[in-house]
């Protein structure tokens, strides 16, 4: 490949470091691919060319100054359309705030600047991240660059576009019922979800406030987790964000590790090719590990009700005056979505809250009970087709909505990590996707199997990557 | 349902001075047919086991966890 088209964070920093390309020359790189591929997958909303080629020269002057580097010095990734930029807009994917202009710097953006990442721009996503398909009624949707008639998944459509199709290395995401995980599956490519309060919210569009989590999306284990280690850690300025360090590395040992394959409802109705899948990486992964078992959950049965519940009576809430006043600027879907908050009375809302604390405990005594990672599929199906799940303001929407995220949101609504990854093929040359998930707080366990089980597989990338430019750096 | 729909429409009356549109009314409708079947009933059949259970109790359970 060539040195403009790295193929890892790592290899891109020390591209950097060793003098062999300029931060410039990646940078112009990243644009090219992401201006060539954007008619095809509509992954940006806006391509921020300007400011991130001052940013990329300013890299390289520093860089000339013999002044310290961080570990992605220089290095070019672009990132979901709601994270706050002093001086930039941050539009959500929306038509209300399509022209707010940030007047500071949200503190996973500061993390990253601080590690020298460079921006292309602002990724497409579901607007006001609420679309587990993908689709927004305001800038169309991103696609699959796998098949562009299929979709990307949501909400962090455009970061699982352009990471998937070689645009940028890694991009940041945000999950609250399977939004970095769902196109991570349905993009081939990995995400992570971490622990509810992990990384700071500081500065990022709220969804859930109960439920949001910020986390990366990257074509390899190793690129998305370096990417969670950069933005995770205490932040005064969140007073939800834990005061935890940031997780470990990937070094960490996995053969005493006991995998629990998750039985009951996470087995029902799973389409062949997807079992299939799962089945073959825990035959890979089986000579590495302590072992692997069936692993029963508890009933997880109201979870999707009660995870909605939350999710939409604070979405309501955070909305609530612009649903009163401006309405019609919503698209269709959306306002739809958050009207169902008025018909939540307060008990129930706290209820479903009430329940997440029991509900937590019981599944870690009976899922973990056996087992210290647990492993899903991410979705029942593989990648479905655009038209058969844009539904738009329909009375289905709820029935697609519960079936897209039926694996996703019980861990998002118990605050569950969550590495998300490739594991196979199907014959269309879809992905087909798993979860590993891990009891709070244990993102390097889960990202060290990850890392393991990707090793074992050596899955070949899904697209033939954006064509590179001449060898010019 | 029909019954569902007008206490969705006087809700949004109400609570955003203006009527709600068909898909809100079908929306919020459903979801007080949702919420009334499968929250609202008492757990396992226990009454009021949430008397005293706080919603902060999710997040001590969460620090504990980092303890460990």
């Amino acid at each position: 490949m060539s040195k403009l088209h790295p193929q890892s964070l790592a290899e891109a920093a020390s591209l950097i470091r060793t003098g062999e390309v300029t931060s410039l020359s990646l940078t112009q790189a990243a644009i090219e691919r992401a201006k060539t591929s954007q008619p095809r997958i509509n992954a940006f909303i806006a391509i921020e060319e300007d400011a991130a080629l001052a940013a990329a020269e300013a890299a390289d002057r520093w860089k000339s100054g013999g002044k310290p580097l961080g570990p992605l010095h220089g290095v070019p990734l672009a990132h979901k359309d709601m994270y706050d930029r002093k001086g930039m807009v941050t539009g959500c994917g929306s038509k209300i705030r399509a022209g707010h202009v940030a007047t500071s710097t949200s503190t996973v953006m500061q993390r990253l600047e601080a590690a020298g990442a460079i921006s292309i721009g602002r990724l497409n996503m579901s607007e006001f991240a609420m679309g587990p398909t993908g689709h927004n009624a305001h800038h169309g949707r991103a696609k699959n660059p796998i098949d562009p008639e299929r979709i990307t998944g949501g909400s962090s459509s455009g970061s699982g576009s352009a990471v998937g199709a070689g645009v940028v290395l890694a991009a940041l995401g945000s999950d609250t019922g399977g939004s970095i995980r769902l196109p991570a599956a349905c993009c081939g490519v990995v995400g992570i979800k971490p622990t509810q309060g992990r990384v700071s919210r500081h500065g990022a569009m709220p969804l859930s406030f109960s439920q949001d989590c910020i986390g990366p999306l990257g074509a390899h284990v190793d690129d998305a987790y370096s990417l969670l280690r950069i933005i995770s850690g205490a932040d005064p300025l969140d007073p939800t964000c834990a005061t935890l360090p940031p997780p470990d590395d990937l070094s960490a040992d996995v053969s005493a590790l006991r995998i629990g394959v998750l039985g009951g409802v996470f087995a029902k109705d799973v389409e062949a090719v997807v079992a299939g899948g799962l089945g073959a990486a825990m035959m890979a992964l089986e000579p590495h590990v302590a072992a692997i078992r069936q692993a029963t959950p508890s009933d997880l049965s109201t979870v999707a009700e009660l995870a909605n519940v939350v999710a939409m009576g604070e979405a309501g809430a955070a909305h609530f005056d612009w649903v009163r006043e401006r309405p019609e600027d919503y698209g269709p879907q959306i306002r739809m979505r958050l009207s169902q908050s008025l018909a939540m009375p307060a008990p129930i809302y706290i209820r479903a809250l009430q329940m997440r604390s029991l509900l937590l405990a019981e599944f870690l005594e009976t899922a973990f009970s056996e087992a210290d990672v647990l492993i899903a599929p991410v979705m029942p199906f593989l990648p479905p087709r655009s038209a058969d799940v844009d539904i738009g303001a329909s009375p289905e929407m709820n029935r697609i909505v519960s079936a897209m995220t039926m694996f996703t949101r019980p861990f998002s609504y118990l605050g569950l990590p969550v590495v998300t990854m490739p594991v196979a093929v199907s014959p269309e040359g879809l992905p087909v996707a798993i979860q590993i998930i891990g009891r709070p707080w244990r993102e390097a366990q889960i990202a060290c199997l990850a890392s393991r089980l990707e090793h074992e597989l050596s899955l070949k990338p899904f697209v033939p990557q954006v064509a590179p430019l001449a060898q010019s750096a | 349902m029909a019954e569902l729909k007008e206490i969705a429409d006087t809700l949004a009356r109400l609570y955003w001075s203006r009527p709600a549109n068909e898909a809100e009314t079908v929306a919020m409708a459903g979801e007080m047919e949702r919420d009334s079947a499968a929250i609202a009933p008492p757990r396992e059949g226990q009454g009021n086991v949430f008397f005293a259970i706080e919603p902060s109790t999710y997040y001590a359970l969460m620090a504990k966890e980092a303890e460990a």
